[in-house]
């Protein structure tokens, strides 16, 4: 039994570092230059969840690629950035500053229930510490995602199109579908919200997104490259939760960033796919607004951006 | 709980533990862990379907007794009936009740009167064929004086529930089983290890070849209408590999479980698709639910003996049952029915046991001839896959009327490292044909760090595809 039980642990160690290995390995293949070369005039990029997924079409914004993702919390959106800044010289960074995503909630997206969604096409680009914690606050979670990683990885070394920001972080999620029925999905959608305890009296931060969203601003601040926050327009119907400390920790934590608020952008249901995301009429209209202020407030400075957003 | 899943990563080792380390002193709790753990296992899918299994082990357990104390024909008779109506009776009532509610009603529609009864939304029990046919051989068994009744209540319900074959076979005789309950077991490295081998082997067909191939499988049957004749043939062979990896992998995971906890298990597989003909096939695929049929159904209908007539009726008798037993649907009635026209010309011929020896078995390379009947058999077997694939008759039928579109271009599909994987597949499983298992003996005379690189790298390649976590196809069964 003890040679057995010797034996197990022996080859379970090999494997643990085998399983390490791999990951490095797949790492060190596919950060590769060409995988992550964005187009030719690209200055700037978005970042964040399915609101700036959902609202920015970046054909309609010069210069721009929009690499938000639904479910992306900003410990992936930081990991994204560095790896196509060590290919991409970039002068500005807009990441999407939302309510939803200083909440707790941020953390399920982030190392809980959607850890699925965007920790297997980032795992090749976490850092090991960051890893670590990841696993330590989900192991399970972890576990489960690591083989679907690896084989994803796997199969884009072998069959893919060599281009993994067109694979995996293209943004293709503009739904042309229209809200309709807004009360009785509003219903839903709350009564969903609610049963997962989204909606709750009180809120709580998350510290760990909110961490990284500092790092995203450090590492802007070292590659000398200008962040802007900005805030994708929401339906009169969708619940913008900790809206003072949101203000707060805007004015506390990231006095030096600009916050282009779009939230009283002139919108109507017919440009939303449901409360919280544009369709691609509503994406139409806000991506030709942003385009100008970017030309006119960010690239030129004919205007600063309240002057831009108080008279347009 | 799936074998291929976190779960059960945590739930095996930590089973192994209690029951070598702290009930290995006394043999009834360590049948009480097996109880217990089976129970979960089978409750971490759907609690509330225990109760079957429970109420079903409670029957062949009274009747066993019953028959035990009774040596009167009729009353003999009037147990069995109860065991065999009791247990066919559930079976029927959650599998086939729908099926033929179906088909009664067409047949009343085709001489235009209507039969109205109300088709039960009911989901069917995972494993209920397989435990049901393995508790049946134990009244049966009992019944026809071959086996001591038992009065080891607890020894019986780890019998009829022992997890690591409860859901998806190999279907296992009391005569095998149950008396590996009554003795009491002692841990042997060389036992485990191998078992741990095979875990290994039946990961690796599940997850990295069935499951690779069920991809494309599903995607050229769920869309066949779209594709050239040669990818539908492509298609069918992915499926034909799918089915072979999943079934035969989830019984080495289940055979080499069972030995970690000191049993041993009837080989269920053994190398099928070098059979050399249609016979031999089926002394190699599915051996436990063959001889299952072979003992219980096929030799009490006359079996071999008789006229050829005779041979020919039990013959399709028992090829549709076979069929009907996979599922309630026409498709597996006519993979039964095809398997048995192609069965037929070795039975007239008296050719079914010509293959009785592994072929090749002192050489690396097969004679043409053997290659030949391997390739024949192999596109037989497959061609009657896509019956048993298939949503319904005519979903079969237009795949296979697709076949005739552009046959000898190149496949539209073309994964190149699911054709990497079947290539080592196929010649791994061609080296080790000679064994219980493909790895049984592979590597044992290698220096260790060559072995272990080898089952290194089988483990990482099953890691890597362990995400997809998908059921067993014979779940369903």
């Amino acid at each position: 039994m003890i040679k057995f039980f010797k034996n197990i642990i022996a080859f379970s160690s090999v494997f643990a570092f085998g399983v390490v290995f791999l990951i490095s390995v797949q790492s060190f293949i596919l950060s590769r230059g060409n995988n992550f070369k964005l187009p030719h005039g690209t200055d700037a990029v978005i970042l964040g969840h399915s609101h700036a997924s959902c609202a920015y079409n970046d054909t309609l914004i010069k210069g721009v690629v929009n690499l938000a993702e639904p479910m992306e919390g900003y410990y992936y959106s930081y990991f994204k950035l560095k790896q196509i800044l060590r290919y991409n010289k970039l002068k500005f960074v807009f990441v999407e500053y939302a309510n939803n995503q200083i909440t707790k909630y941020a953390d399920d997206r982030i190392f809980g229930e959607y850890i699925g969604n965007q920790f297997p096409k980032m795992l090749a680009f976490i850092e090991p510490r960051a890893l670590i914690k990841l696993g330590l606050k989900n192991p399970i979670g972890v576990a489960k995602n690591l083989p679907v990683a690896l084989q994803m990885n796997l199969e884009f070394m072998v069959e893919g199109s060599g281009d993994y920001v067109q694979a995996f972080w293209s943004n293709d999620h503009i739904s042309d579908h229209v809200m309709q029925d807004v009360q009785k999905k509003m219903k839903t959608v709350q009564n969903d919200a609610s049963k997962s305890g989204i909606i709750t009296n009180s809120y709580s931060v998350s510290e760990m997104n909110l961490f990284y969203l500092a790092q995203i601003a450090n590492l802007c601040k070292k590659n000398g490259i200008q962040l802007y926050f900005l805030r994708a327009p929401v339906s009169k119907y969708e619940h913008l939760p900790m809206e003072s400390t949101f203000q707060e920790i805007l004015n506390q934590e990231f006095p030096e960033v600009p916050f282009i608020d779009l939230k009283d952008f002139p919108v109507v249901d017919e440009d939303f796919a449901d409360p919280q995301h544009m369709n691609i009429y509503g994406a139409k209209k806000v991506s030709v607004y942003l385009n100008e202020l970017i030309e006119q407030a960010i690239r030129t400075h004919n205007l600063t951006i309240d002057e831009f957003l108080n008279h347009h | 709980m799936l074998f291929n899943s976190i779960d059960f990563a945590i739930f095996l080792p930590l089973v192994f533990l209690l029951y070598w380390f702290v009930f290995q002193k006394n043999l009834k709790q360590q049948n009480s862990l097996i109880v217990v753990a089976s129970y979960v296992f089978y409750g971490w899918w759907d609690w509330r379907f225990l109760s079957l299994i429970l109420f079903s082990t409670l029957v062949d357990f009274t009747v066993g007794i019953g028959l035990s104390k009774t040596d009167e024909k009729r009353k003999r008779q009037i147990l069995l009936w109860t065991s065999i109506l009791v247990n066919l009776g559930f079976l029927g009532f959650f599998k086939y009740y729908n099926f033929f509610l179906d088909n009664f009603q067409q047949v009343f529609r085709l001489f235009g009167s209507e039969f109205r009864a109300g088709s039960l939304e009911i989901v069917l029990p995972v494993g209920i064929s397989f435990y049901t046919f393995q508790t049946l051989s134990y009244t049966i068994d009992v019944y026809k004086k071959k086996l001591e009744p038992t009065r080891d209540f607890i020894g019986f319900t780890a019998y009829v529930s022992f997890f690591p074959q409860l859901v998806a076979g190999p279907i296992e005789r009391a005569t095998n089983l149950l008396p590996q309950f009554y003795k009491s077991r002692i841990f042997d490295y060389t036992k485990a290890v191998d078992g741990m081998r095979q875990i290994l082997w039946g990961l690796f067909k599940k997850v990295v070849i069935a499951d690779n191939c069920a991809q494309y499988s599903d995607m050229i049957f769920n869309n066949h209408q779209d594709y050239s004749g040669s990818t539908l043939i492509l298609g069918a062979i992915f499926f034909a590999f799918q089915i072979y990896g999943d079934f035969s992998g989830y019984s080495d995971i289940a055979i080499g479980t069972s030995r970690l906890f000191g049993f041993d298990l009837k080989r269920n597989f053994a190398f099928p698709y070098f059979s050399r003909d249609i016979a031999e096939f089926w002394r190699r695929w599915h051996i436990s639910l063959s001889t299952w049929f072979r003992d219980y159904l096929y030799i009490p209908l006359g079996g071999s003996k008789g006229s050829k007539w005779m041979q020919l009726r039990n013959t399709f008798i028992i090829f549709l049952v076979s069929g009907f037993w996979h599922g309630a649907n026409w498709t597996f009635i006519a993979w039964g029915l095809v398997h048995a026209l192609f069965f037929v010309p070795l039975l007239l011929l008296n050719r079914n046991r010509k293959h009785l020896e592994i072929v090749a078995m002192d050489h690396l390379f097969p004679k043409f001839r053997d290659l030949i009947g391997i390739g024949i058999t192999f596109f037989l077997v497959t061609m009657a896959w896509v019956f048993f694939r298939a949503e319904n008759i005519q979903h079969a039928l237009e795949y296979f009327s697709g076949f005739t579109r552009n046959p000898f271009m190149l496949p539209e599909v073309r994964p190149m490292l699911v054709f990497a994987f079947l290539a080592f597949f196929i010649f791994i499983e061609w080296l080790g044909r000679g064994e219980q298992f493909a790895i049984a003996g592979m590597g044992l005379k290698w220096h260790r760090s060559l072995r272990w690189s080898f089952y290194l790298f089988l483990a990482l390649v099953c890691f890597i595809f362990a995400g997809q976590e998908q059921e067993f196809i014979y779940f369903q069964f």
